[in-house]
């Protein structure tokens, strides 16, 4: 139960979107309340000292740590390495990336570095930890010696415990990195010596232990990796956090609409104000987990519950209840991670006032370049590349993106979008700081794949139809030409013939510049192709043609425009009402 | 002892540093001290000797009544205070001294601790025993048994606890019912029959309250798990009255519970994953002491278990017995706290009391409800203490 003074009251949204719920989002963290429980237990237990925490995709590992086990294990006395200074609840996940254990040298230099005050009845007392890593001489002299020596941060992590008087946890995040990133020698380098940190760790018996958080269809991999390297099986225990029941999704959705005491923040329904249509979050539920969603349901669920709030929101202080209709509205739940992801290119044009027509076209090119960072692997699972800002700069110029890089990096990794997440990593032979990308959610990536597939499928069919468009064109071209060319000196009643031929001409130089030009070809394709194919007796061909699912594919761009421009036109016109704050700020906005 | 309200919390954290360092951290609730390391050799003598001393008193007791044991109650205060010099015999180099803070420790002379030791599964230390007064002070006649005389003894002087986790099981934050309370017992048939006919006429109407209500023994291993397996593995109190060492326990001749078979049949049957913390009560001789593999602390501080009440040191059947059937009287009928209970059959049994040791929540209650009230007014330590060890 929190004191008066350390709440930090509701948080603004009571649903993330994509975003993972961190400390501050603990009382919205519904159905985990047993996961919780048992994973801090295990890892509570002295002879755990590796916990690999795994799951699938999109079942809310990154969450279930931040706002979850981290709090309820600071309670229990642990410590997590803090950010900037903060010795309560800010943990500091080490994103493990390709090279881990470059990013464990580097939070544990910044960490380190600060002097470490505690309150004893006896007065104040200061632990200077920066001892520790002083006789290491400066940053990058450190990151060069620990940053690939597994022995030399077992040390200092050693030394750091025999200081500090809770058990320090490391939490590396993303466990699944250190196997899916950089598969070259430079790579498998790095993963080496990160197993060989483990195993050393293992050999040791102080007060720390290591949390990795990874990916389900990795932990075979990884547990092969930590055998291989004789890592000693005692310390090492596992967690499986499973897909959450109907029951638990059901909780998670209600937990915003609860009237009751949530951890001592009150309640709340008295702070967001509204509730669902009795039987809805049971609709949800079951519309989730029937649709057996590629991604995980919960962010399907945190995409679909955000979009309800915010579009039956009312005015501060108002109550009101999402009913089935909004759902309905709404579109159900599938392809709303897809929604999302159109919807936050959308608004990127919007607020970057791009004309309309030019907003399709523009979201399909930084869905290209968000493509850099979806990876497939071998075994058909997609996780997310990490990519330095510069290859992504160079993917955007190359895709003749409108929009100006830093502006669309700031508005895809902002808080509210979660398109993207920065990341900074340490290069191994510069120990220079870069700034990189990833995918903020791993389902984006499964998103950004099959809108890859797709297109890529359509874009073949087109093409090869354009090619033959071309030729069957240019070859009804010269047939109306030599049609003309033939019975012009014919004379009499042949010259009669002599539109025809010329009908044919236009007509095959209609399709032959249809193949040259995208748009036109879309069009034009859509409307006479059935019937052409029809005319040239190819009917199997022209039914094809004639299929609703394939027309809709060709319309899609037309039809898209249409939808944008109505959409457009009615955000342009809330901006242009808004606050001149918005201008003011994005005129500060950085612009590459 | 049951309202903790008026005592300051101080968590003493004693951590593995390395295979021969424990790293020993005290904080309360709104102040934590550095921590400092201690030599683990030098503890784990001086508790083998505490052991030594608190066996000798058993012993002699079993021999020449508990009556004159004022000497070796004497000794194993003494014992107890170089467990206290131990404690906070901090190594050069160390964030803080040791010494520091048990200055600052004397300096609360008079204040009530809720003192919570949350310890390393590997080791096995009786944190009770620690006596934090020079005894030299204390005449040391075997005459002087008086209880008043050795209440620095930490078990008497604080509300004490020990646990081998860090964290509180599934199920603590409610209280179970006597109705939903489920209680197995694991006995050694012989051990048990042979002390039953022992029992006064008031300890057998305590006995008979108990047996018409929880009593449900188990004669062996096999029956035991078979049983625990049927009912689902959801079990709140594990009772063990048996032969027994840091390791193994003996349910009959040929039965014997090594640790390593425990924990197989536990896992194979998929027991203690249930959302019943499991107390487990091992009423046998040294079931506390362990040992390097773990021993039963271990077993009993894993999940799904809510820890374990022990044994420092040989005990009398007879006395074992009795002392049991006291805890399950109060723990079951009555509703008392484990914290409670053991406070009240330390002082009430005194000295033989001393033998036992909590290693587990320290606030776990059942819900009282209407029973008859009845008393145990004798100290089992200053009669028939049995006719020999279990």
């Amino acid at each position: 139960m929190l004191s008066e003074s350390q709440k930090p009251g509701w948080p603004a949204q009571p649903y993330k979107g994509l975003s993972y719920y961190g400390p501050e989002d603990a009382p919205l963290l519904a159905g985990r309340e047993h996961d919780v429980v048992g994973c801090a237990n295990l890892l509570g237990f002295s002879s755990t000292r590796i916990l690999l925490l795994h799951g699938s995709t999109g079942c809310g590992k990154s969450s279930f740590l931040r706002a979850g086990l981290i709090p309820y294990l600071e309670d229990a006395g642990f410590q997590f390495i803090p950010e900037d200074g903060e010795r309560r609840v800010k943990a500091l996940f080490v994103r493990s990336t390709d090279c881990p254990l470059m990013k464990l040298a580097e939070g544990l230099h910044d960490f380190a570095s600060r002097d470490f005050e505690m309150e004893t009845p006896i007065g104040i007392r200061t632990i200077k930890l920066s001892l520790a890593v002083a006789k290491h001489g400066t940053r990058e002299e450190f990151l060069e010696k620990a940053g690939n020596n597994a022995e030399l941060l077992t040390e200092l992590l050693n030394e750091l415990a025999s200081k500090l008087p809770k058990t320090l946890i490391l939490v590396v995040d993303q466990g699944e990195e250190v196997l899916t990133l950089e598969p070259s020698k430079k790579g498998d380098d790095a993963r080496e010596e990160f197993f060989k940190f483990l195993n050393s760790f293992s050999r040791t018996d102080f007060d720390l232990k290591i949390l990795v958080a990874l990916r389900t269809e990795y932990y075979g991999k990884f547990q092969n990796k930590v055998r291989q390297w004789d890592v000693d099986p005692v310390d090492i225990r596992d967690y499986l956090l499973g897909d959450l029941t109907e029951q638990q999704l059901v909780r998670a959705i209600e937990r915003p609409t609860s009237e009751g005491d949530v951890l001592g923040y009150g309640s709340p329904h008295d702070h967001y104000k509204f509730s669902f249509a009795e039987g809805l979050p049971q609709k949800i539920a079951s519309d989730l987990l029937s649709k057996n969603l590629a991604g995980g349901t919960l962010p399907v669920l945190q995409v679909v519950c955000d979009r309800l709030y915010q579009k039956t929101k009312k005015q501060p202080g108002i109550g009101w209840v999402i009913s089935d209709e909004d759902f309905l509205l709404l579109g159900g739940v599938e392809g709303q991670m897809e929604e999302n992801l159109e919807h936050v290119l959308t608004d990127m044009c919007l607020i970057n006032r791009l004309p309309n027509a030019e907003i399709p076209s523009e979201v399909d090119r930084w869905k290209d370049v968000l493509c850099q960072l979806a990876k497939s692997q071998v075994d058909g699972t997609v996780t997310t590349d990490v990519r330095t800002a510069d290859e992504l700069l160079i993917a955007a110029e190359k895709q003749d993106c409108r929009i100006g890089f830093e502006r669309a990096m700031q508005h895809l990794a902002s808080e509210e979008t979660r398109i993207l997440r920065r990341v900074d990593v340490i290069r191994l032979d510069t120990k220079v700081s870069v700034r990189c990308y990833s995918l903020g959610h791993d389902a984006i990536g499964l998103v950004l794949q099959q809108w890859t597939t797709k297109r890529k499928e359509f874009k073949n069919v087109a093409n090869r139809t354009r090619l033959r468009l071309r030729w069957l064109g240019g070859a009804t071209v010269c047939f109306g030409l030599l049609a003309c060319t033939a019975l012009l000196p014919l004379g009499g009643e042949w010259r009669e013939f002599w539109p025809v031929g010329m009908f044919w001409a236009l007509y095959g130089l209609l399709f032959w510049s249809a193949g040259w030009k995208e748009d036109w070809y879309e069009r034009i394709l859509a409307a006479t192709l059935p019937l052409y194919m029809f005319i040239l007796g190819k009917r199997r061909r022209a039914r094809m043609l004639s299929d609703s699912s394939f027309r809709d594919q060709i319309r899609q761009y037309p039809r898209l425009r249409k939808r944008f421009e109505k959409l457009a036109n009615a955000k342009r016109s809330a901006l242009n009402s808004s606050t001149t704050v918005t201008e003011d700020s994005q005129r500060g906005l950085p612009h590459s | 002892m049951t309202d903790l309200s008026d005592r300051d919390f101080i968590r003493v954290k004693i951590a593995l540093h390395d295979s021969v360092t424990l790293k020993v951290a005290w904080s309360g609730k709104s102040w934590e001290f550095p921590p400092y390391l201690i030599d683990l050799g030098v503890v784990s003598e001086v508790s083998q000797r505490v052991r030594a001393a608190l066996s000798h008193l058993v012993k002699e007791s079993m021999r020449g009544g508990a009556a004159r044991s004022g000497a070796l109650i004497h000794s194993l205060a003494q014992a107890g205070f170089d467990l206290y010099g131990a404690l906070f015999l901090s190594q050069i180099g160390s964030e803080i001294s040791g010494d520091e803070i048990r200055l600052w420790l004397q300096r609360q002379e008079g204040k009530l601790f809720w003192m919570s030791f949350s310890v390393d599964n590997r080791v096995h230390i009786p944190w009770g025993l620690v006596y934090d007064t020079d005894p030299a002070q204390l005449s040391g006649e075997p005459d002087d048994t008086t209880i008043e005389h050795y209440q620095n003894f930490w078990c008497l002087k604080h509300a004490l606890s020990t646990m081998y986790s860090r964290m509180l099981p599934f199920g603590l934050q409610e209280h179970v019912s006597q109705e939903n309370l489920r209680v197995l017992a694991a006995v050694n048939r012989a051990a048990f029959e042979t002390a039953l006919d022992v029992l006064s006429e008031p300890d057998r109407a305590i006995w008979e309250t108990v047996q018409s209500r929880f009593w449900n023994p188990k004669y062996s291993t096999r029956e035991l798990f078979d049983f625990w397996k049927s009912s689902g593995g959801d079990v709140h109190l594990l009772y063990f009255y048996c032969h027994a060492n840091g390791n193994t326990i003996a349910l009959g001749d040929d039965d014997e519970l090594t640790m390593a078979k425990y924990k197989l049949n536990i896992r194979r049957n998929g027991l203690g994953q249930h959302e019943a913390s499991c107390l487990v009560f091992l009423n046998g001789c040294s079931t506390a002491v362990g040992d390097p593999s773990g021993g039963f602390l271990e077993a009993a501080g894993a999940p799904g278990f809510s820890g374990f009440i022990g044994t420092e040191t040989e005990v009398p059947n007879v006395f074992a017995l009795r002392f049991g059937l006291a805890f399950l009287y109060y723990f079951c009928c009555k509703g008392q706290s484990i914290l409670a209970i053991m406070d009240r059959l330390r002082r009430q049994h005194w000295p033989l009391s001393l033998a036992y040791s909590t290693y587990c929540y320290p606030l776990l209650a059942v819900l009282p409800s209407e029973m008859p009230a009845l008393e145990f007014e004798e100290n089992f330590s200053l009669t028939q203490l049995g006719t020999g060890v279990m």
